[in-house]
């Protein structure tokens, strides 16, 4: 089901949505003021590129890099409005995601909304990783990173779950108590790969002060 | 994070077949959670279950991916 890309706001004037770079960027290739965001994907809607649903234009990536270097974030950012796009998941999700981050610690249990797996639930697996990742333009390293497991309630038994799959690139993940962000971006169909919120706030933080949410809205 | 604790994942890190480490603190004795490739790379270069007074937690079977599988959000001719 194509569902509304996940966005960010920054409670002043302009309204950004907030992807990964290899999402929306095209892996460094992206062109700023240009490139339009689509949503849903086109393999989400038989291949056809349909004007109306373009939701913003590329605005500001963080580089990343493949030459061994390390890497902090795999994030861009997308000028859009709020015609466009929402600021909370369906109700019987999680709703709205809390405007106060939490640093991750191993054992913090989260959930995450996105594309391909819908809605589901995790706990921090380590905390501080130094990771390479697979891209098509070759293997980036990132250091301090999140890894989360999958795991989920079944009657009174807690069993090993996917926390995400591909598609899923760019969901929020919130905390379970609170829905405080942390966030997403890499993995396989047993660990998820998340960027600090912090790094990926930082980063953008010349757009101003103010409440930042990344959600998927369902639609 | 300790210097020592760093030193000794950047050290792990270097084993091949080793493509992430990172730090596991819910434990009293701190220790760091080491994610290789394969059971085979990890039969190549054995890890005890602790170094330099860390606890050594070994994870097999991991290759960590980009995760789009090309939705293609993305268009320049939009």
């Amino acid at each position: 089901m194509p569902r509304k890309a996940s966005y960010l706001s920054t409670g002043i004037a302009a309204y950004y949505i907030l992807r990964n770079n290899h999402v929306i960027a095209d892996e460094n290739n992206g062109q700023v003021g240009v490139d339009k965001v689509i949503q849903p994907g086109t393999l989400d809607n038989n291949c056809v590129l349909d004007p109306n649903d373009i939701i913003g234009t590329l605005s500001d990536f963080e580089s990343i890099a493949f030459d061994g270097s390390p890497n902090g974030i795999d994030a861009a950012i997308a000028l859009t409005t709020t015609a466009e796009t929402g600021f909370a998941t369906p109700p019987t999700i999680y709703g709205a995601p809390s405007s106060v981050t939490e640093a991750a610690t191993v054992g913090l249990l989260v959930k995450k909304f996105g594309r391909t797996t819908g809605l589901t639930a995790g706990i921090v697996d380590a905390i501080n990783v130094d990771v390479n990742v697979g891209y098509d333009a070759g293997t980036a390293r990132f250091e301090d990173q999140i890894v989360i497991i999958g795991q989920a309630r079944r009657g009174r038994k807690i069993v090993a779950t996917s926390f995400s799959e591909g598609g899923d690139s760019g969901s929020l993940i919130v905390t379970q108590d609170g829905n405080k962000p942390v966030r997403l971006f890499a993995g396989n169909s047993s660990f998820t790969i998340a960027n600090p919120i912090g790094q990926v706030l930082d980063r953008f933080s010349d757009l101003g002060a103010g409440l930042i949410m990344v959600v998927d809205d369902g639609n | 994070m300790s210097d020592r604790l760093q030193a000794l994942k950047r050290r792990v890190g270097d084993t091949p077949g080793v493509v992430a480490v990172g730090v596991d603190d819910s434990a009293t004795q701190p220790g760091i959670k080491v994610y290789f490739d394969s059971q085979a790379s990890l039969d190549a270069n054995p890890l005890p279950g602790d170094l330099d007074g860390f606890r050594v937690t070994v994870v097999v079977g991991v290759v960590f991916q980009k995760q789009d599988d090309a939705p293609k959000n993305r268009s320049r001719n939009g």
